[in-house]
């Protein structure tokens, strides 16, 4: 069974400030050219999203990272550091493989961090976003009514109570969707900061911004 | 069939995006066996609406599904959106237009057999242009047999439930009256 997680995160921060905490790590992972620092920016964004209660699934990352890998060693490229007669791993290829993996892993878990679902959009896109979340709480309080043997059946009875065809008022849907819409606030800000402060250290002290 | 209520469009938009919203978080929640292809299950209201709304208003549905995809899972800032639009968009475009071609002769799961075609490729280029190079090949007949089947599976749905659904039917005929 699992546990629901906890978002530390939105104790500090507002939506808008997640987003802007997302985007030092971001940025800093597009210029990285070096595997350490990368590694330290992966660390730094794994930290964040576990904070951010974000389940990281370890199998799915660890299977993506090996299919990155395994295909840029299909390019040889540099000193050959084992070769297995068909195969030739060089390493040059396997650098590129693991910096390309740990760029992209970085950039998932940052986007975790960052992204809050209760993020405003502007103007007639947010109005519209909204309605969309609500029937969206809708269908996922009604999902277990659908059954296998009477899906057709289950299907219609919960699209027509979510968003009746038959009544002279169709639904408008429940309001129940929580805004989770903090005043952004200067303790928020100053995590803002230090991200991206420790996302800066991280480049200068990997060499990625002397180059 | 009684005189059918006004729908409004917007609201049915929404709920429609809500619905792929749904399916897009199911998928994502599913093993797939290469991590980042994206199997199109979400694409399902898409089929089954393709001859009910115009295609700017497939397009707002398509949009809006990629991008709450990326909100509600937290990806909007990785490579996933990327995939996930592009597959969205080739297919929402294939779709339309073998749509339009054919109409009469195609079924829906050709439609959606098309759209998956289309998505893979799509996808699989992008795979070999920015993910994993040019042996990014070799996984195309196992990425394409895997979306034939789940484009087969999500046309016979599709028309299944066009086919027997009260409230699509509803939905139909009120928008034809509108």
């Amino acid at each position: 069974m699992h546990s629901k997680r906890i978002d530390h995160l939105a104790a500090w921060l507002s939506p808008l400030q997640r987003l802007m905490m997302m985007l030092g790590p971001l940025l800093a992972l597009v210029v990285v050219d070096n595997l350490v620092p990368a590694l330290g920016l992966l660390f730094l964004t794994w930290v964040l999203a576990q904070m951010a209660g974000k389940r990281v699934n370890l199998f799915y990352f660890t299977l993506l990272a090996l299919s990155i890998v395994g295909f840029a060693l299909l390019n040889p490229m540099g000193r050959v550091i084992w070769d297995l007669g068909w195969l030739r791993l060089t390493q040059g290829a396997l650098e590129e493989g693991l910096l390309k993996a740990t760029r992209l892993i970085g950039m998932v878990f940052a986007s975790l961090a960052g992204i809050h679902r209760a993020l405003r959009l502007p103007g007639r896109l947010g109005r519209f976003w909204a309605l969309v979340l609500s029937y969206y709480e809708s269908l996922l309080n009604l999902r277990k009514r659908v059954t296998v043997k009477h899906w057709v059946e289950s299907l219609d009875e919960v699209f027509e109570e979510v968003f009746p065809t038959n009544s002279s008022n169709p639904n408008e849907p429940s309001k129940e969707e929580a805004s989770i819409t903090h005043h952004p606030g200067w303790a928020g800000w100053l995590v803002v900061l230090m991200v991206w402060g420790m996302s800066l250290v991280i480049l200068i002290w990997g060499g990625s911004l002397s180059r | 069939m009684p005189s059918p209520n006004k729908i409004p469009r917007e609201k049915l938009l929404a709920f429609l995006s809500a619905l792929g919203l749904f399916f897009a978080v199911i998928e994502y929640l599913l093993p797939k066996p290469v991590p980042f292809m994206r199997l199109g299950i979400s694409n399902l209201p898409l089929v089954l609406m393709i001859d009910v709304l115009s295609f700017r208003e497939l397009a707002i549905l398509a949009g809006v599904k990629v991008l709450g995809q990326g909100l509600i899972n937290g990806t909007l800032a990785s490579y996933v959106f990327l995939f996930s639009t592009v597959g969205t968009f080739s297919s929402l475009v294939t779709m339309v237009g073998v749509h339009r071609l054919f109409r009469h002769r195609l079924s829906l799961i050709g439609v959606s057999l098309w759209g998956a075609l289309a998505s893979n490729l799509a996808q699989l280029l992008l795979s070999v242009f920015i993910l994993l190079g040019q042996g990014a090949w070799m996984i195309g007949p196992l990425i394409l047999t895997l979306g034939g089947v789940t484009g087969f599976l999500i046309g016979w749905f599709a028309q299944m439930f066009q086919a027997r659904s009260v409230w699509f039917q509803r939905v139909r005929h009120a928008l034809q009256a509108n």
